[in-house]
This record gives C-alpha cells, structure tokens and sequence, in this order.
C-alpha cells in the first residue's frame, strides 16, 4: 500500500471507525473522546518566497488543521488508545499514535514530515543527469564562453534556465515501545527511520580557485536510530542503562559537475579541468553506551554519577585525487579509506547535600573524552582544485579532553530566597591545535529572592577567567595563530529577572542579561609607538551582548486578557587583523571590524469574550533586526608599504552594507462557541509580512562578478530570500465529541 | 604514519562503570532500611486520611477537571502502588484535619505561589513517584537549586489547552502551566523567545522543534542541561552527516558547533553569527585573501561568502580537500 493510500486509510476509515465504536461501546462519561478542527483556507498576497513556506506546507482549499482521538478504557480496563495527525495530507504533516495499558506498556508511534526550502528563485542550466552528475549542455556551454565579458548576453541565457527545486524534506518515522513490568521497571526500546531528501544550494570551484559553480547538491540521506534504556528505580536507588545507535547513509558520496567556462591555457603547472568533483559527506555511524545511577544516603545527601562510552567510525572509501585526466603519474593514495575512529567517553559525579538544611551543597565532577583513533594520513600529492598537483599533505587528527570541576553552595535566607556561590574549574587539553592547554576558572553567585508571592526577583553574575597555558607550533611565536575559542578570555555574565504581580490580574516582569567577552588579553603583546600599533593580537578580540525585556499581561475579569511584550539585543563585536605580503609584514596594514547588531522585537495580544457566544484573539509581533559592520585601517598610509587600500587585488577596507530584516505576523480569530463548547465554528485572518535588505543576495543572479577581478565570471544559481507579504484567511469548525 | 597521543592513553570506561557500581552499591546497600523519605515523614496515619470522595464535596470543580487528566485517570481509576491510591491526598497529604478544620488551608499541602510550603517541600510531593527517568539529575541541578517548583512549569489539575502563537511537536501531554514547552521556558528565559522570531530560526515556531529536544530542563549530567554530553552531540541527532570522523577535520567544527552558529534563532541565513568573510576572519587572519578585508562586491562576501569556495567547511573524506574546497 503507497503511503498515500495509507494516509487515506487512516483518515477515511480508522478514524470514523474508531468514533463511532468508541462512543456507542466505550463511553467514557463527560470526557471528550477526541476533536478535529477542518476547513477551508485562501490565500492572498504576494508569497513566492521561500521564507513564507521555509518550514512549513500552507496549501489553498480544504485542509484539516488538527485531529484527535482519545479512547480509554477501551477493551479492558486502563488500555488505552490515541491518534493525533496535525495538518495531514500537507507537506509538513504529523502523526502519533499511542497505544497501551496505563502503566505497564506504551507504544508510540510516530510520522513527521518536516520540509524545509531553501529558495524558490533558483535557475540552473547545468543537468542532473544521475545523482550527483552535472552536466553542462554543449550549445549553452558554447555560447557562455564566447560571451565571457558580454553581460546581456550571459544574463539572458542564464536567466532562461530551468527553475531548480531547492528544497529538503525530512520524513521520519518512529516508533517507541516503554514497558514496566513492574513499578520499578522500566524498559525502553525506539527505533527511528529519517530519510532526507532533496537538494540545497552549494558552492564549488575548480581551476585555480576562481571558476565558482554554484550547484544544487543532491541530498538523499537516510539515518536509522536505535535506543534501548532500562531503568530499575526503587525508593532511594535508581540505575539507568541504554544503548544508543545512530546509523548515517549517504546515498550519493560525491559530486560531479562540468565546468562551463573557457578554460585557461596549460602551462608546465596547470592543467585545467573541464570537469571538477568532489566528496560528499561520507557515511558514518556513532554508538554509545550509558549507565547512570544515583543513590540517597543519609543527612539528605544524594550521589549521582553517569558514564558514557562512545564510539564513532566512518569508512567510506577514498575517491581519486583528481577528475582530471591531464594529470598523470599521481603518487598513489596512503590507504584506500580513512577507518576513522574517535572514542568519547562523558563522566559525571554530582553530590549533593542538604544536611544543613539552609546551606545546600554540591559537588560536581565531569569529564569528556574525545578521542581522535583516526590515523593521521601523509598524501604525497593532492588536486585541490583539479588543475595541477601540490602536497605533500599530512591531516592531522586533533581531539580534545575538558576536565571540569564545579562547586555549588547555597544559602537559604529566608522561604523561597536564597543566595548561591558558584566556582569551576574547566582544563581543557588539546591535540593537535595550536593551544596544547588552557585552565579556566569561573567565580559566580547568584540571588532568588521571593519574598512575597507577588515579587520574585532573580539575579546572578558570573566572572570567568581563561588562561591559555601551553601554546604550540606557530602560535608560540605568532599570536595571530591563536584562535578565539582557544585564546584566553575574560567573561563577565550578568542576568537579571524580576516579577511583579501587584495585584492578581496585573504581572509584570522585565529581564536584563549581558555577556562580555575579552579575547586574548593575555598572551598578547599590547605595547606601541608612536604613529604604528604595535598590539600583536588578532581575531575576534571583543564580544558583548546586552539583552532587556518587557512583559506585562492584564487579566481583568473572565472575558478579557492581554499581554504585551518588549525585547531589545545589542550585540558588539571588535576583531582585529593584518593584510600582509610575504616581503611586507608590519603593523602598519593592520585593520579593524566593528560589528553592531541590534534586534527589536514587539508583541502584543488580547482575547476577549463579549459575550459567551464569541471569543475573539487579536495577536501582533514584529521581530526587526538591523545589522553594521565598519572598517576601518590602522595604520598610516604615509608609510612605505602601506598595502591596507592601496594594494591589488584584494583593496577594501570600507564598511559594508547594512543587513536588516523585518518579520511581521498578525492573528485575527473570532470563535463562536455553538453547543456548550463542543462545536465552534472558527474565522481566522493571519497577515504576515517579511523584508530584507542583505547585500550578499541582492544582485546575485545566475551570475555574478567580482569587483576585484572584473575579467572573471562566476556562475550562481540565485539563491535569493525576498521578502513577501501574505494574507491567509481560513473558515473552519472545531468538534469535541 | 603520525600516531595520536591518545592512542597511548585509550579510555577504559568498563572499569570506571564497574567502579561506580561498586561505589553505588557500598553507599546504598546498608542504608535503605534506615532512610525514610522526608515526603513519607509528612504522611499520618490511616486515620488522617478522608479519601478523595471527601474532597470532591468541596472540591467538585476541580475533581471534574482532574479525573479526566492523565494522571486523574491513574489515580482514581487504575492506582498500582499505595501512593496513587491515595488519590487527592497523594499529593496534598492527609486531609483530616483539612476537613476537620473547616476547610484550613493550612492543614493540607498546597501548590504554587501563595503556598506556605517552600519549593523543595512542594516537590518532594512530586519526586515520590518521577525521581526517576529523566529526572534522575533534579537535585542540585540549575533549576533545582534556583528554588523552581515542579508546578512553575506543571500543572495537574487541568488539562493543556493549544496555542495560537507556537506550534508544539506532537507527544503526549506533558500538562504544562503555559500552551507549549517553549511558552513555559520563555517565563524565565524571555530573550529566547525573542530569537525564534528572529530570520535564521531551527522550526520553532512550526512546531517541529521545541527546547526539550535539546535540553532536559529537570536536570542531566551535561552542561546547559543538553541532553546529550556536548553542543555537537546534540546537533548531531539531527544532522548526523557532520559528525565525521572525516579526513580533513576543521577544529573549531569539530569542537563546538557555536563557534560560528547560534542555534536558537539569527539574522543572518544558515544561523550564522556573523556575515563572511567576517566570521572566517575571526580565526583565519595569518596571510593571503582571508587577512584582507574584502570589499563587499567581492566573491568572499557575496553569495555564499567564503563557502562559495570552501563548501565542506564541516569536514571532508576527500584527499585533496586539503582547503575544503573537495
């Protein structure tokens, strides 16, 4: 039976079933046995972007928006049955069955379908002609590289390309079985099937890192999941066990496209490639196995600790250097596979105390393992972009241990106030990256004060203090090697939370958080002369986020309700770096980014009962976002060697355009209430308005230029994310029954 | 052939489990006679209980609504241990001197902000039957010892009603005191709910995904209560194709996924932090075109930026993917 013709069967014939079984046979007195909510849908407005169906399938016409049924009690006693289907017969559609005897089985059942677009104005010429081969015609690859400079020419052929499907859709089906033979049982068993599907835009390259293509990259990925848990749990004891299985299939490992340029002349280095390739993500697997436990003991202390050993391995086979025949007498590979292999292994041990009852302590423990088993390969020779050979290479295999050590104690001060101190100690050793070991120490405390139940204040602040310990390799004498994860940093995190319900109907609250972050202010050589920074830290230098908001709901009496609601981000960034030549390396070409974003958003709602026959829900929000970026030079032109905006071919320092987006959305929903409730005819109006200006897609066609290298042509897909405004009514009936 | 130093220090998890166990064991075994439950403590004796027919007298309303709950069914329908046929009084504690009182509110356990018992006291209630499952990490968690009740988030007496704003994934009733998950985390974590408004969003607000797919809020061994042990073991339950091991690893992906993405909502496509070449430009600033700044009508900076280029940026098995670019 196709899928479709099941989903039908489900619909159609179980459910009506179901029903009417269920009420002549089972009643369950004033319980409802399920609800389905139906209708008719319109829309309106201009929504071919792919932002108005970027998650989601809102089709014209007839649609079911939810459906339940909730049978108890049904065949003996304490079994019982529910089906739930959101949205079906639609892309996005959801369904779960769930099935059982009240605690002593369950079984879940569940299909999801989540799609996800990425564009709708994408255009390719280039044929798919299997999965993952792209083909090129020969008439359009002729005349794209007889017009290499003749922009009209090019735009009219490549603007008549066939429209492309960007999109994916995930359809996961999944089933969960939970039994307890016994209270103190529990065992657990799910297995899952996703299949994803589609394609996504993607960019290559090939020839000398300048003939970008920008394809659609076939996605057919399948990835099947099996857990197992059991669990015995007794008054004061509780031990976990699981097993954990994840299964990932590509079914489409590489990628293969024609290059539709004219090719460069060969040279005694250069042999330019009229095809490229690439691997696509290989097929892999990862397991683990888990065993948690925890145990009171006397003076109302607690133990719980948790091991994780896992596994993870991928074997795909290596694919050949190059596509290019030109390129003879390649040294052969190292191996024909990775058999790459990493071990993790996740410990916790928390114990936790309330002996002293107003002081709570705890003590926690943890460590993460990530060990990279993989073999580190040698490669004599690779084609990093099809046409000529450079190497030897050696991948290294980094990995990583953080150790973490954290104390909690807390003083109670009062009921429902309390005062807590925090302290952790995090090492993290690394391998195989420019920083060997860091140490870092975070103070903290934090205040819940709950005096009355109407005031609830929350605050805490956080001091962390990352030192870099053993730099490595170039690092130890570069600093501009030294990445920001890595480098040290000062962070000072503050958050704050206050409730206020002066009065029942009426509640207020505002929070306030900021994260500041401080990178490489030690390690760094800050030191100068006049006229030339001489500061030798680069990178992302400075990170800081402020974040407020506003709520407040009023519930006057039973028939009307409102909330409004206010956030406002600011997020400041500052990195640091050098436009350099091997011959010219001197802090003169150092030059600046500032970024500024800044995220507003508004929301307001209110519902409102007239009279008991009619209940109308106004809701509006508005989320705006607003992005700068400067910069700006350092240095002093009037010096010899001065290469920041003087320099061809990469010359810019000039801030960039704005971002800015804006989403609108506006519910409308009168209900009337018909027959105690049960049956409710539904009108709804939803508007929903999305902008945005982002220079990085506004002029990206199915070609595009780059100012620095006028003579060159890249082809993209045009990918673009307009905006669009929509207007969906919808006239539906919801029936309790 | 280059060998990894942790080849000479391989993890020996079976003799840590096989510790821990032993440690369990010494720790439990004398004690579980000696202990009685602070929750158990409050119980009285038979005699102090009035049984929940005594309740719904007064109480009629709210047995109405909780009878048809998930856990009003077990209780008064199908109770299999002595808590649960206790019914009301599980809860509440025993109801005599409730009853005998005229109705005092303060002889009975009650639930929520104007109750006269602290949290802890509150949850005990809840905790003599859920310390169990994923609520085995409560004590001492983050929201444990920030003084939250199982009931800032829980309700029993009354069933969910949906939201008209957010989407949830469909599950079992999980009986909250807001219509989803993500409107009951958004009392205390406001600005999240501002990031799934923003552009770049996971589908949240399509109700696809919701925050318990990522974090257990009742507490786990993990940091930010993930679900799994770090940020990329929880990326990869849904993007299982970045989890390698590849060739060609790129560190700072391999390390932690927000390195460069924010997962609960951005301005800027595929959840990016920054735009390219920027973001790259954060780390990568030693030579060549990404220490330069790149106008904005470059190819590092429009399109796909840096990734028009160095497309398997998340790792790649190719031999000549020395630069991601294969």
């Amino acid at each position: 039976m196709s899928r479709q013709l099941l989903q039908r069967f489900i619909l159609f014939a179980i459910v009506p079933v179901l029903l009417l079984a269920s009420r002549t046979a089972y009643a369950q007195g004033e319980a409802d046995l399920g609800q389905i909510e139906f209708g008719v849908r319109q829309l309106y407005g201009n929504r071919s972007s792919a932002k108005f169906n970027e998650y989601r399938d809102i089709p014209q016409g007839v649609f079911i928006r939810h459906a339940e049924v909730d049978l108890n009690d049904l065949f003996k006693k304490s079994f019982f049955f529910s089906l739930q289907a959101r949205d079906p017969r639609e892309n996005d559609q959801t369904f779960l069955i769930s099935l059982g005897t009240s605690r002593q089985y369950r079984l879940d059942l569940k299909w999801d379908q989540t799609p996800h677009v990425f564009t709708t104005t994408a255009r390719s010429f280039l044929i798919e002609n299997t999965p993952g081969v792209f083909v090129a015609p020969f008439p359009i690859k002729s005349i794209l590289q007889a017009n290499a400079s003749n922009v009209p020419v090019l735009q009219s052929v490549l603007s008549s390309s066939p429209a492309v499907n960007m999109s994916l859709r995930r359809d996961k089906g999944s089933g969960t079985l939970t039994l307890t033979p016994r209270t103190d049982w529990t065992l657990k068993l799910n297995y899952s099937h996703e299949k994803m599907y589609g394609h996504r835009p993607f960019g290559t390259v090939a020839n000398g890192l300048t003939n970008i293509t920008e394809l659609p990259e076939p996605i057919d990925y399948r990835t099947n999941q099996v857990n197992t848990a059991a669990e015995y749990a007794v008054k004061r004891w509780d031990i976990q066990t699981g097993y954990s299985g994840s299964f990932f299939h590509n079914n489409v490992d590489t990628l293969t496209w024609d290059v539709p340029f004219a090719l460069a002349a060969q040279t005694a280095t250069s042999f330019p490639s009229d095809r490229g390739r690439l691997d696509l993500y290989p097929s892999n697997n990862a397991q683990n196995f888990s065993l948690a436990g925890a145990v009171s003991i006397p003076h109302k202390t607690r133990l719980m600790a948790s091991v994780v050993p896992g596994w993870m391995h991928q074997n795909d086979g290596f694919i050949p250097l190059t596509i290019n025949p030109l390129l003879t007498d390649l040294a052969p590979l190292p191996a024909t596979s990775l058999n790459g292999t990493k071990q993790t292994l996740a410990m916790n041990y928390t114990l936790t105390t309330k002996a002293l009852p107003k002081l709570p302590l705890t003590l926690r423990y943890t460590s993460y393992d990530y060990n990279n088993n993989t073999p580190s390969l040698t490669f004599t020779q690779v084609v990093v972009a099809e046409n000529s050979k450079s190497g030897p290479v050696t991948y290294e295999v980094p990995g990583y241990n953080r150790k973490n050590l954290a104390v909690n104690a807390t003083w109670q001060f009062m009921k429902s106030s309390s005062v807590k101190f925090i302290y952790n100690w995090e090492r993290l050793d690394r391998h195989e990256r420019d920083l060997d070991q860091s140490t870092e120490n975070t103070v903290g405390t934090s205040l819940d004060f709950n005096p009355y139940s109407w005031l609830l204040l929350r605050g805490s602040y956080k001091h962390g203090d990352r030192d870099p310990n053993v730099y490595v390799g170039l690092a130890t004498d570069i600093p501009s090697m030294r990445k920001f994860d890595e480098a040290g940093r000062i962070r000072h995190r503050g958050e704050g939370l206050l409730q206020i319900t002066p009065v029942d109907p009426l509640s207020f609250s505002a929070s306030y958080g900021t994260t500041q972050d401080a990178y490489r202010e030690k390690g760094c050589i800050w030191a100068g002369t006049t006229g030339i920074p001489l500061d030798q830290c680069y990178g992302l230098l400075k990170d800081i986020s402020y974040t407020y908001s506003f709520d407040v709901t009023y519930d006057p009496n039973s028939k009307v309700s409102l909330f409004a609601e206010y956030t406002k981000e600011k997020y400041n960034y500052r990195q640091r770096n050098r436009q350099r030549s091997t011959t010219n390396d001197t802090p003169n070409n150092d030059w600046e980014t500032n970024r500024r974003d800044k995220v507003d958003n508004y929301a307001a709602g209110l519902t409102v009962s007239p009279s008991p026959k009619a209940v109308i829900d106004l809701f509006y929000s508005l989320s705006v976002a607003d992005n700068k970026l400067f910069t700006r030079a350092l240095g002093n032109p009037g010096l010899t060697g001065y290469l920041v905006t003087s320099a061809v071919p990469y010359p810019g320092v000039s801030d960039y355009p704005d971002t800015n987006n804006r989403w609108h959305q506006m519910v409308a929903t009168l209900k009337f209430p018909l027959k105690e409730g049960n049956l409710t005819p539904k009108l709804e109006y939803r508007y929903e308005k999305y902008d945005r200006v982002d220079f990085q897609l506004v002029n990206v066609g199915q070609y595009f230029t780059d100012s620095a290298l006028a003579s060159s042509l890249f082809l993209g897909v045009g990918a673009d994310v307009p905006g669009y405004i929509a207007h969906i009514v919808s006239a539906s009936l919801e029936y309790h029954f | 052939m280059e060998t990894s130093m942790y080849k000479d220090k391989p993890a020996r998890p079976w003799k840590t489990i096989a510790s821990l166990a032993a440690l369990a064991l010494w720790l439990g075994g004398g004690r579980l006679v000696a202990n009685v439950s602070p929750a158990a403590a409050q119980q009285g004796a038979i005699s102090d209980y009035v049984g929940s027919e005594a309740c719904a007298t007064c109480h009629a309303t709210s047995m109405d609504t909780w009878k048809h709950t998930a856990m009003g069914k077990a209780f008064l329908e199908h109770p299999k241990t002595d808590t649960e046929k206790l019914g009301c009084e599980a809860c509440h504690g025993p109801g005599r001197a409730h009853v005998e009182g005229g109705g005092d509110i303060n002889a009975i356990i009650r639930f929520g902000k104007t109750s006269p018992q602290s949290a802890e006291q509150q949850n005990e209630q809840c905790l003599q039957c859920h310390e169990k499952g994923n609520r085995m990490f409560w004590q001492g968690s983050t929201h444990e010892s920030r003084g939250l009740a199982c009931v800032t988030c829980h309700q029993v007496m009354k069933p969910n009603i949906p939201s008209t704003r957010f989407d949830e994934p469909l599950t079992g009733n999980h009986q909250f005191v807001k219509q989803t998950t993500m409107e009951v985390c958004f009392q205390c974590h406001p600005m999240r709910r501002a990031q799934v408004q923003r552009s770049a969003h996971m589908p949240f607000r399509e109700g696809k995904v919701t925050c318990t797919d990522c974090h257990n809020p009742h507490g786990t061994p993990n940091p930010s209560l993930l679900v799994k042990a770090t940020i990329n073991e929880t990326c990869y339950q849904c993007h299982a194709e970045r989890r390698g091991p590849f060739l060609n690893e790129h560190p700072p992906v391999m390390e932690n996924c927000m390195n460069c993405h924010e997962a609960h909502g951005a301005s800027r496509p595929q959840l990016l932090k920054a735009s390219m070449p920027r973001l790259c430009q954060q780390c990568h600033d030693v030579s060549g075109h990404n220490a330069t700044p790149q106008l904005a009508t470059t190819r590092f900076a429009i399109n796909r930026g840096c990734t028009n280029c160095h497309s398997q940026i998340h790792g790649t098995n190719n031999p000549s993917g020395e630069f991601f670019t294969r």
